[in-house]
């Protein structure tokens, strides 16, 4: 198991989650009683692109895989500066 | 769960003379438990390999702290919170109350003490970072008598310690000498709580006229043990503080340390954020002006 | 506190929830299977069994900690409170009440861990702060709520019980 342990199964604390805005863009559907239907839990699909999309957009470097973390960054933003080293030489 | 309370013993003499009565009858045989938050986790996971345990907790005799005019004596009993919540404790050594804080979660702080955390001795211990660059030193304890060392002395290896079979941690002594000191302390970790250290750096440092005049530095995570760090401390020790000195000690505290990859992070991380962390420590010391 | 000399059961006894009660338990049984097992208090809950998830929190002589980490020995003669002590003759404390009216609670399982740490931060700060709150829940893990509504139910707990007692409660 990858995750046995709830020491290094690093899910955020109450200190770590970000103040969380819930907005409804209401569109009813014309299946469901009173416009109604299920989200279920679609809702986890966005956050993590989002997120992905906003590091690229602010560092210029993409990644495509989670989970990322600072280690990931960093590696990537290293190979970036020996690059960047090296055409300079 | 994986415990089975049924192959340990565990015992509770009632008092500190019972408990290193007991230590010498018996010398290596029994394991002492505080406040649980480190054997218990072993237990529960069915590796705990010590089946004799003999119980600190209630011991009034190790749960004390007092200040004198120039230290603070503090029982290998003291929890996190009594520390964090001692007036004399935050004011004489403010990294040691700040570190406090980090010990897991509150319910963690009101059981583990600093006597655990000590012995433990894990790395990544949230309280040797601070205890080393006050230059604390620790009593130990047992049937024989008392003695003193340094607690830079302390840890001799990967959870090996300088205690004998059939001593005990007594007390942790940290000087009250750093009032005019620039103090930091910065943990870097997965989480913003509950979170063991990928990295942490301790500071404490007088200047004099813009030269360095007195530094100590510490780490957590990037060695065996919590240690200080003695090259970067040299390349400080005397000079005047200037960019050009920072990045020296940088450079020195880079090739002393010798971080891991782990299941936490990567030595490559560990090394630039612990130079980071130095940069951000110093830098802080130079005149306004000077600060990149 | 004498000297037991036995891996084997020993009678144990402890204050929960105001009343004295008696165990037969190995010493190193944990204070959570004590309480789930043999007192059938089975409020307190284990999520993790490695004291980082909050789910096994009770109080202990006026502190929080997890059962899950105390060897039963060393909860001799203290006074234990846990969830089933929160309310009084079927009625709710304040605090369950929030967390009711507020929505803190999805699945469960930490609820009854959240309201120990909620009843031991508000007992020694009656106005906390959000930052104040953020850190006394934090070693209790949610998976469900994203803590939102759980910070919504401390923050009204507080007004309730400032309400009651002209703001002076204590917990």
């Amino acid at each position: 198991m990858a995750n046995n342990q709830m020491t290094n199964y690093i899910m955020p604390t109450a200190e770590d989650v970000p103040p969380i805005h819930i907005y409804f863009e209401e569109i009813p559907c014309r299946f469901g009683g009173c416009g109604a239907k299920g989200i279920g839990e679609l809702p986890h699909d966005g956050p993590a692109p989002a997120i992905l999309n906003g590091i690229r957009d602010a560092i210029g470097v993409g990644f495509n895989t989670i989970p990322l973390l600072p280690e990931d960054l960093f590696e990537q933003l290293s190979a970036q500066e020996s690059k960047a080293e090296a055409a300079t030489v | 769960m994986r415990g089975n309370a049924e192959a340990h013993e565990l015992i509770a003499p009632g008092s500190l003379d019972g408990v290193l009565e007991l230590l010498a009858s018996a010398p290596g045989e029994w394991t002492p438990i505080a406040g649980g938050t480190e054997i218990m986790v072993a237990y529960a996971a069915g590796r705990l390999r010590e089946k004799k345990l003999v119980s600190l907790w209630g011991l009034s005799e190790l749960r004390f702290i007092e200040c004198s005019g120039d230290s603070i004596a503090i029982g290998a009993g003291v929890t996190f919170r009594d520390l964090r919540a001692h007036a004399g404790v935050e004011s004489g050594a403010p990294l040691l109350a700040n570190a406090a804080t980090w010990i897991g979660s509150i319910a963690n702080q009101s059981r583990a003490t600093i006597g655990g955390n000590l012995v433990n001795g894990s790395p990544a211990a949230d309280s040797s970072p601070a205890l080393l660059v006050y230059d604390a030193e620790v009593e130990l304890i047992s049937v024989r008598g008392r003695r003193r060392i340094p607690y830079s002395s302390f840890h001799t290896g990967y959870k090996r310690n300088a205690m004998a079979p059939d001593e005990l941690l007594f007390a942790v002594h940290v000087p009250l000498r750093f009032a005019q000191h620039k103090q930091y302390l910065r943990k870097v970790g997965t989480r913003r709580a509950m979170a063991i250290s990928k990295v942490a750096l301790a500071g404490t440092a007088l200047l004099k006229a813009g030269v360095v005049s007195e530094i100590r530095l510490a780490a957590a995570s990037l060695a065996a043990f919590p240690t200080r760090l003695y090259r970067a401390e040299a390349a400080l020790q005397g000079r005047p503080l200037i960019a050009a000195t920072i990045r020296e000690a940088q450079e020195k505290l880079t090739a002393e340390v010798v971080p891991i990859d782990d299941i936490r992070s990567t030595a490559a991380y560990r090394s630039r954020v612990a130079a980071n962390l130095l940069d951000e420590f110093l830098r802080e010391l130079l005149p306004a002006e000077a600060r990149r | 506190m004498s000297e037991r000399r036995t891996r084997h059961d020993l009678r144990i006894s402890f204050i929960v929830n105001g009343e004295e009660r008696r165990v037969e338990a190995p010493p190193m049984k944990r204070l959570l299977d004590v309480l789930r097992e043999d007192l059938h208090l089975t409020g307190t809950k284990e999520g993790c069994g490695e004291g980082e998830c909050g789910s096994c929190s009770v109080r202990m002589n006026g502190e929080l900690v997890n059962s899950c980490l105390v060897p039963v020995l060393q909860a001799e003669g203290a006074a234990i409170e846990t969830v089933e002590g929160l309310g009084k003759a079927g009625k709710l404390h304040p605090i369950q009440e929030a967390f009711l009216a507020c929505g803190g609670a999805q699945c469960g399982i930490c609820t009854p861990g959240m309201l120990m740490a909620t009843a031991q931060l508000l007992a020694i700060n009656p106005h906390p702060t959000i930052g104040e709150i953020r850190e006394g829940l934090a070693g209790n893990l949610c998976r469900c709520t994203g803590f939102k509504r759980i910070f919504d139910s401390v923050a009204a707990a507080v007004c309730e019980m400032d309400s009651r007692t002209g703001g002076a409660h204590a917990g």
